[in-house]
């Protein structure tokens, strides 16, 4: 942390905030501080405050839930990846920040404006947009496809046409209901002899089935295998505890 | 007409329903499900397994223990790295015969695995990273176990110190909290960061990209699933920033590769593309594993080729002698380009708190 | 089975004539032929062959009536088999050399400088820069092509256009900003002017 990383963060703050302030602090500054502090641009992605803020032209504001909630992390030391963000709260008033700040680090975060420029591309897209289509193009794809056509309804299968598949899905119901209701069916093995291990089989083992298909990678012992198979929740907590600035041991 | 289809299809559908009632229920469905996967197998897969059963069974209690504890990770990993899937992929690999669909569902697994490893070696601090790679194999598994447990225990009483101050719960609370059984933190420390998450949506409007609705629902999923759905939803956030945004417009300094957050987005970029891709993987469902592998490792290079030229992460002359290196070798560059974005930062040792 | 998609004309149309409503094919050609054209068009340029290949849209169309199911709507479904047939043919025309000189081989940056449109010093007669615009577009590389103009031209939203693709919409979205960035680049010349 530096007096240029304080001065930024004031700086932005009182861009969040709205505030007017002293016109000394130039584009170039705020621009060759971001291309050399690692911390600030971190700050700046995780919030991804700069997308809204270049996504805010040509008014240069955030929206106004998106102000407080940034700003409510600035001063509780919260965004994502900096915890340390308690030194920032150690603002240098005398800091001074221009109150066209969103174009100022337009200016210098961009060699051109991207949305005024993606509207000239879609001037230009839209000239090419014409085709000249035959007037009678349909009348002569359909003429072409004729004999294709003749040529496959008279191959239709007749399990395509409609009433068949009608008359054989009610067959086939008729058949699953007596399959149901039927008291004895013979040849099908009971549920009860399934849920038994088969003879010479361990049935212990087979519980374990999931656990024995996988046994080469449960078994393996490399970094990346012993990283992901830890418990989701404890990935979850030693992420959270990393950007939380919990000890590492 | 077009009822006709679906009336029949319900009424198919409560006929199966009444027979298989009409059996009563099993008391051991999966038993059964085991037991017709057993009889699935070949007799010589059989035999593995019953192998593979002598070696379980002869393994302390602890041991086995560690290894059913996997085995669910593992199948809970197969399940989010179908979910991570796009739908029409999905069923695109679900209507694959097996042996394609098994060999295409264990190959996502081995990809989910290794994304998973990347995050987590960036979350330890690097000397217990380099601890670990250092370890004998037959060492590790053992150190990482010990090294688990203990940071567990450390990571739950900060964090319920933290989260219980940010929430404002009472003092004595917060005691109570950290004396629960070890086994009980990681979970009540992700049910504290929901809340305290809800309570941020509420009090500072949603997270960027979310709809009321949206939103309300990723709250209501259990704690694991909704971080998880979150950080998928902030990544492709980021991504599409770095795909549609900064420093995109215009024509780019020939020479010296963009500076700043201009080329972040592009690292970012290029670590999505050196990633590779499970459409890939599908598509080439019908090769063998190997030329399989070849051939997704080739298009994942090509893909992170294109992005270090259109993007110009390095000079021509470097992009030319990239081009000549072998597979491992250009894995190598490309991960110590991107290391930047897989290292997080942490305070210094002063300012932690 | 009901779909969401029934309440799309084509999909009406495609049950119709399924269930043997041959009228109801003539309806599809006249509605979508003109659709298909125009894309194939965008796509490919004013080649000769743009109306057999309509056909052969249409061809696969009849071919796969039995079996067809709506997953999309209609046009989409179309959308696809042009975009297949349209690779095979800049397959069989070669014109994929064109693409993979720009894109992979060599050095990337360098064949961009010389792709670029020079414009002329004269005001511009409105053919030239449709010329130069087509011209543009016929560079980029197939999948962007495709992507861009089914945003662009037919306003498909992402998740129509990954099916068209037979890819994710993030890797549409991918798409898209490189082939904007690409076209960006091609077109300068026009773009700089109106900066000046």
């Amino acid at each position: 942390m530096n007096p240029g990383c304080r001065a930024f963060r004031r700086s932005l703050e009182q861009l969040l905030e709205d505030a007017r302030g002293p016109q000394e602090w130039t584009s170039l500054s705020w621009h060759e501080h971001l291309l050399g502090c690692r911390d600030c641009r971190a700050l700046l992605e995780a919030e991804e405050a700069l997308e809204l803020l270049l996504a805010s032209l040509p008014a240069p504001s955030l929206p106004p839930r998106l102000a407080r909630r940034v700003l409510a992390r600035l001063r509780r030391g919260e965004a994502t990846r900096e915890a340390a963000l308690d030194r920032l709260l150690e603002l240098d008033p005398a800091a001074p920040a221009p109150s066209d700040l969103a174009r100022v680090v337009l200016a210098g975060l961009e060699s051109e404006r991207a949305q005024p420029a993606e509207a000239r591309l879609d001037a230009l897209l839209e000239r090419a947009r014409a085709v000249d289509v035959p007037g009678d193009l349909p009348r002569r794809v359909l003429a072409q496809l004729a004999p294709e056509r003749t040529l496959v309804r008279r191959r239709r299968p007749i399990l395509a046409r409609r009433p068949v598949q009608l008359a054989l899905a009610a067959g086939l119901l008729a058949l699953l209901a007596a399959w149901a209701f039927w008291p004895h069916r013979a040849g099908l093995r009971p549920e009860r002899e399934l849920a038994q291990a088969p003879p010479g089989v361990d049935a212990r083992m087979l519980e374990q089935l999931d656990l024995l298909e996988q046994w080469d990678l449960l078994r393996r012992n490399d970094l990346d295998s012993l990283l992901s198979t830890l418990p989701q929740a404890d990935q979850l907590l030693f992420e959270m505890g990393s950007e939380e600035g919990a000890p590492g041991g | 007409m077009k009822h006709a289809h679906a009336l029949l299809l319900v009424l198919a559908v409560l006929s199966l329903c009444v027979a298989s009632r009409s059996q009563g229920a099993s008391q051991s469905d999966a038993l059964a499900d085991a037991r017709r996967r057993w009889e699935a197998l070949a007799p010589d897969e059989q035999a593995r397994m019953k192998t593979r059963w002598e070696h379980y069974k002869s393994l302390p209690e602890g041991e086995q223990r560690e290894l059913r504890a996997r085995a669910q990770v593992v199948l809970d990993l197969r399940q989010r790295a179908a979910r991570r899937l796009p739908v029409p992929l999905r069923e695109r690999v679900q209507q694959l015969p097996e042996p394609q669909r098994g060999q295409i569902h264990s190959e996502l697994l081995e990809l989910e695995m290794a994304r998973i490893g990347a995050r987590m070696r960036a979350v330890l601090p690097p000397e217990v990273v380099q601890e670990l790679e250092q370890a004998r194999p037959d060492e590790r598994a053992k150190f990482f176990a010990d090294y688990q447990v203990k940071q567990r225990v450390r990571v739950t009483r900060y964090m319920i110190e933290r989260l219980g101050k940010r929430l404002g719960l009472a003092p004595e609370e917060i005691e109570r909290l950290k004396k629960e059984p070890e086994a009980q933190g990681a979970a009540r420390v992700l049910e504290l960061r929901q809340r305290l998450t809800q309570e941020e949506g509420r009090e500072f409007g949603l997270p960027p990209g979310l709809t009321q609705e949206k939103w309300q629902s990723l709250l209501a999923l259990p704690p694991e699933e909704f971080f998880e759905r979150l950080a998928d939803h902030v990544r492709d956030r980021q991504l599409a920033g770095a795909e549609a945004g900064i420093g995109s417009g215009g024509a780019r300094p020939a020479g010296d590769s963009a500076q700043g957050l201009p080329r972040l987005r592009a690292l970012r970029r290029l670590q999505e593309a050196s990633q590779a891709d499970p459409a890939d993987l599908v598509e080439l469902a019908y090769e063998s594993p190997q030329a399989r592998r070849e051939e997704v490792a080739e298009r994942t290079r090509e893909r992170c080729l294109r992005i270090l030229s259109e993007d110009q992460l390095i000079s021509g002359d470097e992009l030319e002698r990239w081009r000549s290196l072998n597979g491992p070798a250009f894995a190598g560059q490309v991960e110590k380009l991107i290391a930047p974005l897989l290292t997080r930062w942490r305070p210094p040792a002063d300012e932690k708190r | 089975m009901r779909t969401d998609f029934d309440d799309d004309p084509g999909v009406q149309w495609m049950r119709a004539w399924q269930a043997g409503d041959e009228s109801a094919f003539d309806a599809l050609v006249e509605a979508y032929s003109g659709q298909v054209y125009s894309l194939l068009t965008r796509f490919l340029g004013p080649r000769a062959n743009r109306e057999d290949l309509v056909q052969e849209v249409f061809l696969r169309v009849i071919r796969a009536r039995e079996r067809y199911e709506p997953t999309a709507r209609f046009a989409t479904y179309l959308f696809r088999i042009a975009y297949n047939i349209a690779i095979n043919e800049t397959q069989r025309a070669g014109a994929r050399e064109a693409g993979r000189v720009e894109f992979g081989e060599g050095s990337a940056v360098s064949n961009l400088e010389d792709a670029r449109v020079q414009r002329p010093a004269a005001a511009l007669e409105q053919g030239d820069v449709v010329r130069d615009v087509r011209a543009a577009l016929a560079r980029l590389p197939e999948n962007q092509r495709m992507a861009l103009l089914l945003a662009k031209f037919e306003d498909l939203p992402y998740s129509e256009i990954a099916e068209v693709l037979g890819s994710s919409e993030k890797a549409v979205k991918s798409l898209i900003h490189r082939a904007r960035e690409n076209l960006r680049t091609h077109l300068s010349a026009y773009l700089e002017e109106e900066d000046a």
